[in-house]
């Protein structure tokens, strides 16, 4: 059964779910949409033996704004997080996320340290994501942003991965048609402004980064770096997938449970 | 008789470097070869020897205009193999068919190591044109496309409340769609005003983007293949229609029918 709750975290009266007892897993969602995007996987995780929580980032989904507005810095979401970790009194969990969710898992990794049983950064590189700064900039005001809910739905069906049929590909853009696109958009500039690279040696946790081979968000060889520069990595790159696997992949669970696994065995190779 | 069409394309056989073919190519340029690194122009000769598309049938062709990039050296040991496709097709003002081409040499493992594109002549005789209406670009093309566009419910709603001109520029040939309430008034080289934004790319991605598998028009646009001159504010709010006109354009290469 998943449990609903509100919280109030740093501030922000948050919406976060949770489902199943055992080892704790925090799962983040991408820029400008929810924790529904770990629907289809919440339920399964929990009954392979988890407690996965699940919530909705200040400004996102349920989750009322922060208190300073929109948030453009992904370091201030990883520090609500570690907030997060404490209110609903996880110890050493596991952190998994993706896009902009996989970045503050970096980010958190490098925070916190032995204090988490691992990281999985999906659909992530550490150093600052490829998109025009200026462009997001002038499109926070809403007269600048014209046809915004059409080229969200286009831009994710262009990122949706090869392997991933046409319905689904299709359902996963009109889920994310949903986002406040100001919220969106400040996540986006976050992506393109935030950097972890100068952290990365200093990650205690082991972590796994993950890449679509279909992702025109982040290149596989950028992902790749981001893994060998970090002490205990191991690196994945799903081929016919693209930037947002946990949507993507049928049965998302058992290959998150896969990858889990290998983070708590010691020292794992790269 | 040989039916040109855009989007056809041919691959040659793989062919190995060797010393030899270095040494014979440096004798016959006068120059010295070094570290079994083929001097530059080795490539347009390969490209050459591989385009044999007269000996399987082909007709016989001359090469009117040439462009030729370089993105490594070719190396004793390289396994090629030369991709051609066809881009376009006009006429010469002597009756012969110019046929536009994009030529790459690829290696075994994919990887692109010369590229280039050309125009050729056939003579009329031994060739049939492709039907004008799948030539990107052209005047027939854009009127069929017009067409197409009147009869799709999607481009009328998305661009009822809409007053401006879409240009549409395919290598050096640009059309422009004159566009008014939910129909396309006028199709023509230039519209009175211009065109409110024009999207262009070569005429390899127009090609690549109209007969491949789907339409990727937001993925080759996210990559950079595209660019768009003029309202860039425009041209974001008719992201939909440009999927639209795209998945309509994409309808008039799958129907060419050929002489």
């Amino acid at each position: 059964m998943i449990e609903a709750d509100y919280r109030d975290v740093d501030g922000t009266r948050a919406y976060v779910e949770q489902a199943g007892t055992g080892t704790p897993v925090v799962c983040l969602h991408t820029a400008g949409q929810s924790g529904v995007q770990w629907r289809d996987t919440i339920a399964e995780l929990a009954s392979l033996g988890y407690r996965v929580v699940v919530p909705d980032l200040p400004d996102h989904g349920r989750s009322e704004p922060a208190a300073g507005g929109p948030i453009s810095d992904l370091g201030q979401y990883a520090a609500w997080c570690e907030r997060l970790i404490d209110e609903v009194g996880l110890r050493r969990p596991f952190v998994v996320g993706c896009s902009i969710g996989g970045k503050i898992a970096l980010d958190l990794a490098a925070r916190m340290g032995s204090r988490l049983a691992g990281a999985v950064a999906m659909a992530a590189a550490a150093g600052n994501g490829t998109v025009n700064l200026g462009a997001l900039r002038r499109e926070l005001e809403d007269v600048s942003a014209p046809s915004r809910s059409e080229r969200t739905y286009l831009g994710t069906l262009a990122v949706v991965g090869s392997a991933v049929p046409t319905e689904r590909a299709e359902l996963i853009a009109s889920m994310h048609r949903r986002e406040d696109p100001v919220v969106s958009t400040s996540d986006l500039i976050g992506w393109g402004s935030h950097d972890v690279r100068a952290k990365l040696a200093e990650i205690s946790c082991p972590v796994r980064v993950v890449a679509g081979a279909d992702d025109l968000w982040i290149s596989a060889d950028d992902a790749r770096a981001t893994a060998a520069s970090i002490p205990r990595c191991q690196f994945t790159l799903l081929d016919g997938i693209g930037h947002y696997p946990m949507e993507e992949l049928p049965d998302f669970a058992a290959v998150l449970d896969g990858w889990l696994s290998a983070l708590e065995a010691p020292r794992e190779s790269r | 008789m040989e039916r040109f069409r855009i989007g056809q394309r041919f691959t040659s056989a793989s062919r190995s470097v060797t010393r030899e073919d270095l040494a014979t190519f440096a004798r016959w340029e006068g120059l010295r070869v070094s570290d079994g690194v083929a001097p530059a122009a080795f490539g347009v000769i390969l490209a050459a020897e591989l385009d044999r598309s007269e000996d399987q049938g082909g007709p016989p062709y001359r090469v009117l205009e040439s462009s030729w990039s370089y993105h490594r050296p070719i190396r004793v040991g390289d396994a090629l193999r030369l991709e051609v496709t066809i881009t376009g097709c006009d006429s010469a003002d002597n009756g012969e068919r110019v046929i536009h081409r994009h030529l790459a040499l690829v290696t075994d493992g994919g990887e692109q190591v010369q590229a280039g594109t050309d125009r050729i002549a056939v003579s009329a005789g031994h060739s049939g044109a492709p039907d004008p209406r799948s030539v990107i670009g052209s005047l027939d093309w854009a009127a069929a496309l017009a067409e197409l566009l009147s009869r799709d419910a999607r481009f009328r709603s998305a661009t009822d409340q809409w007053d401006g001109t879409i240009g549409l520029r395919c290598g050096d040939r640009e059309m422009q769609l004159r566009i008014y309430r939910g129909r396309v008034i006028e199709t023509a080289r230039r519209t009175p005003l211009g065109a409110t934004f024009t999207v262009a790319a070569s005429e390899l991605t127009w090609t690549e983007l109209l007969t491949g598998p789907r339409n990727d028009f937001m993925r080759l646009a996210m990559r950079g293949r595209f660019s768009v001159i003029g309202n860039g504010y425009e041209y974001l709010r008719l992201a939909k229609v440009l999927s639209v006109l795209v998945d309509n354009a994409r309808l008039l290469t799958e129907e060419g029918e050929y002489r």
